[in-house]
């Protein structure tokens, strides 16, 4: 582009030889003289002939500057006869004069643009045309600043004596001449000028042509800047950019279209700010880009293979797009709804599909993959609380979906970290609180995690105590101390355990009539309620066993007067020596109910199912299981391991022993077993079915919750003394944690009323009091 | 059940306890004992709130952390110490069997 400030001041050295004035001659000398003699004359007789010989030599000198001629008469003359021209006459007079001829030759010089009119414009005619522009143009700046230097006495004396605003500088006017003859009617009319089809057409072709470079283009644009054009251009780039973009490619799905429409805006943009060298410019066409591609079809752009968008694996897509439509109003809304549904629909295929092996593994990745489109992807976005809470409210809407799936299967994997054999991490747990958060029945989840803890620390299994605190606290960081008061309960009762069998062992010791060779046995005591529910019952001690339990209770009736101790046959257990035969011992690691009937056949080597039952007085499906679980497998090879053979009636061995027939048979101890192991464990057949325990669990909670609510009831009345039944119906709502019914809710406050917790008004009947 | 957490080897045992011989093939080595305890009580619900007594009553559970424990009356009948001292206000007779209320024990 030409510069303006050179052209500002110009020195003969900018300009080529052509435009420097011959040497002043003689006449010259003559002329300058006389005007400094005129300047001084009060009121000078100005000849006719003399100003119509003056406007000859200036008419004939700018034309010689027009034309690329000499210029015969020297700048210094030229500019002399321009001041005293001016000052004899009525300076207008000269202006118009001096701009008609700027017109001629403007009018002139269009007419080598438009010579080959024919020629239909296209991307490959295009430049031809606009090289053909800027030939025009990159000589008109340079003879216009020549011109205004020669007339800066008349621009000066205009510009102060008039006070028309019609009359501009003679540069800004040789400008506006420009742009009338070149662009007749633009203000109406830019949409047909050729200039701008070019243009256009020109930016097209370097858009499909990456190498492809702009000739002129600068020049051009800099022009629209001088002739003030830029408006109008601008205008007219925005309706193109209208026409050619808008509804197209629309089939392509979201991930390819966002693809196609960030590259021409990427592309455009870049374009325009390379040639336009106009700050705003940039702005309004990415606007303009972005109402057309994106705003006019969003919809339609969004919900075109959204889903498979966001199942790719590229998160540059998903950002890619999201910084597109986030700009346009209301499209952040528009993903942010799209995005919900997602989650919605894939996490129901995952509660619908997972195995329960997979669940929390597969669950916990999709709520990685979630979190990174989220922090990555979105992480433009304007609210991004927002799409956090999204996410939040949609998958709490569909981890409860398949009843207490979510809450049993989540405890499970604390279960699975905390075992023994596995290493214990700590990302394990995090990544199972992060999804712990979103199950609304917590307290089923306690109660199932309530189970495995127990069987834990009642087996042994707990990986370290450590980690089973450090867990414990971050569920009451969670969800409040209430949460795991009972659970920290358990830990309590393991530590008493502890204290308690060493001062037992102490209390023995002390005692001088204890025998020497004492059965040595460890008795855990635990807190009822705090622990799951385990099924009592009583049986026919074996006489070893009895004695000790009987010293136990005793001692620790001397120390807890209050209290009372039941013993959990189903989870004790021992280890029993066994004389296989002679010279083969094994040891056997067996539970309470396996024990009495191993003893058993210390005093008669062959019972009946009826005599077992009547010597143990074992519940009969426990002796039924603890029998199978003697037994062993029915397959053949299983033989060798069997620690009883069932006894046909006519004494045969029966090895199809299951829990229809075994009240058929007796049973003799194998005396042939077999085992490499010295110790060997018996397979502990479940204390309950997966589906008793779940039953089992749900009850437990359903009972847990009706205290819960009560709770509540009490603990808000109490603070609000009274309430309507809708008011409280909403707090108590708000307060607990899990899902519940207003009609139980109502069954609680009539249990609470009869029990003179409340009372209802006695006019309003919908309104309740606290009775304290 | 658990199989590693009792490691005596098998020479050490033998030698502490009696070896399993052919009348009496099998001999009890080591027993774990699981008790689980309760208040010695009539009945495990507090009479007046009607909740376990094994839990805090039903006032204090809305207020966590709260002094709850149980109270035993010359009667034998037991309650929470918050429920009863609720009820001694009005009447100063046992909820169940209306005899005179006196403070046996209590229990914590």
């Amino acid at each position: 582009m030409v510069d303006e400030e050179d052209m500002d001041v110009p020195t003969s050295s900018n300009f080529s030889d052509e435009y420097r004035p011959v040497r002043p001659s003689s006449s010259a000398d003559s002329t300058k003289r006389k005007i400094v003699i005129k300047n001084f004359k009060s009121h000078p007789v100005i000849p006719e002939i003399s100003e119509v010989s003056e406007w000859h030599t200036i008419n004939e000198s700018i034309e010689a500057i027009l034309e690329n001629k000499k210029v015969i008469t020297s700048l210094e003359t030229l500019f002399n006869l321009v001041k005293s021209s001016t000052d004899q006459n009525h300076p207008k007079a000269l202006y118009d004069r001096l701009l008609g001829v700027i017109r001629e030759y403007c009018i002139q010089l269009k007419t080598t643009i438009e010579l080959e009119n024919d020629i239909p414009m296209s991307e490959d005619t295009c430049e031809v045309y606009i090289l053909r522009f800027w030939n025009v143009w990159k000589v008109y700046p340079v003879k216009m600043t020549l011109i205004r230097n020669v007339f800066l006495y008349l621009d000066r004396v205009l510009l102060s004596q008039t006070g028309d605003s019609d009359i501009l500088p003679i540069w800004e006017a040789s400008m506006r001449m420009f742009r009338r003859v070149f662009f007749p009617d633009i203000e109406n009319d830019f949409k047909s000028h050729k200039l701008f089809l070019a243009l256009f057409l020109d930016i097209q072709r370097m858009m499909k042509h990456y190498d492809a470079q702009g000739i002129a283009l600068r020049e051009i644009f800099g022009m629209f800047s001088a002739i003030h054009m830029n408006d109008e251009f601008m205008e007219y780039l925005v309706l193109q950019i209208n026409d050619t973009y808008s509804n197209k490619n629309l089939d392509l799905p979201c991930k390819d279209y966002i693809k196609y429409a960030d590259n021409v805006i990427k592309q455009f943009r870049e374009l325009v700010d390379l040639y336009f060298c106009e700050p705003s410019a940039s702005r309004v066409v990415f606007e303009a880009l972005l109402k057309c591609l994106i705003s006019k079809s969003i919809k339609q752009i969004v919900l075109n293979g959204f889903d498979q968008l966001l199942d790719s694996d590229e998160i540059s897509d998903v950002s890619r797009m999201f910084q597109l439509v986030r700009r346009v109003n209301g499209g952040e809304d528009i993903v942010r709804n799209e995005f919900a549904k997602y989650i919605k629909a894939k996490g129901q295929q995952h509660m619908e599909t997972c195995s329960d092996k997979d669940f929390f593994k597969q669950l916990s990745l999709f709520k990685k993959r979630i979190d990174l489109i989220v922090e990555v992807g979105f992480v433009s976005s304007i609210d991004i609380n927002k799409l956090r809470q999204t996410v939040r409210d949609s998958f709490e809407s569909f981890m409860d979906s398949k009843g207490n799936k979510s809450a049993e299967l989540i405890a499970r994997h604390f279960n699975e970290t905390l075992r023994k054999s596995k290493e214990y991490k700590e990302e394990d747990i995090d990544d199972a609180i992060v999804l712990f958060r979103f199950i609304r029945g917590k307290d089923i989840f306690e109660a199932y995690y309530k189970r495995d803890l127990a069987k834990r620390l009642l087996s042994d299994k707990s990986a370290s105590v450590d980690a089973e605190k450090s867990i414990l606290t971050k569920l009451k960081l969670e969800c409040g101390a209430g949460f795991t008061h009972k659970l920290e309960g358990m830990f309590k009762d393991m530590e008493n355990s502890a204290q308690l069998n060493n001062s037992f062992a102490q209390h023995l010791s002390d005692l001088t009539n204890t025998p020497k060779e004492k059965l040595k046995y460890y008795v855990r005591v635990i807190t009822s309620d705090l622990w799951p529910n385990y099924d009592l019952y009583e049986v026919n001690l074996p006489r070893e066993i009895e004695t000790s339990l009987v010293d136990f209770s005793d001692y620790y009736k001397l120390k807890h007067g209050n209290r009372t101790i039941n013993w959990i046959y189903s989870l004790s257990h021992a280890y029993v020596f066994a004389r296989v035969r002679p010279g083969y011992v094994k040891e056997f690691l067996v539970n309470f109910s396996q024990t009495s009937v191993l003893l058993l056949f210390n005093s008669c080597e062959k019972w009946t199912f009826n005599e077992m039952l009547n010597a143990t007085k074992l519940p009969k499906d426990e002796l039924k299981k603890t029998i199978l679980a003697l037994h062993g497998s029915e397959a053949e090879n299983s033989k060798q391991t069997r620690i009883i053979n069932a006894l046909c009636e006519n004494g045969d061995i029966n090895s199809k022993t299951t829990s229809d027939n075994v009240e058929k048979h007796s049973f003799v101890f194998n005396s042939k077993l077999t085992d490499s192991r010295y110790r060997i464990p018996v397979l502990n057949v479940y204390l309950k079915t997966p589906k008793e325990e779940k039953e089992q669990v749900e009850q437990e909670v359903n009972q847990d919750r009706q205290y819960q609510i009560d709770a509540a009831i009490v603990r808000i009345m109490k603070s609000r003394k009274e309430l309507t039944h809708s008011a409280l119906i909403q707090e108590i709502m708000a307060q607990l944690r899990f899902p519940v019914k207003s009609v139980d809710i109502k069954l609680r406050i009539a249990s609470l009323i009869e029990r003179d917790y409340l009372s209802r008004d006695q006019e309003d009947t919908n309104k309740y009091h606290y009775v304290s | 059940m658990s199989t590693t957490d009792v490691t005596v080897t098998s020479e050490d045992s033998q030698k502490k306890t009696a070896n399993p011989t052919e009348n009496r093939p099998f001999v009890l080595k080591k027993w774990n004992a699981l008790a689980i305890w309760a208040w010695d009580v009539e009945c495990d619900t507090c009479a007046i709130c009607r909740v376990h007594l094994m839990e805090e009553c039903l006032r204090c559970q809305s207020e966590p952390n709260a002094d709850c424990f149980v109270v035993w009356g010359d009667c034998n009948h037991s309650f929470h110490h918050c429920c009863m001292s609720q009820w001694i206000r009005q009447n100063n007779r046992c909820p169940l069997c209306q005899q005179d209320w006196v403070v046996q024990r209590t229990g914590k």
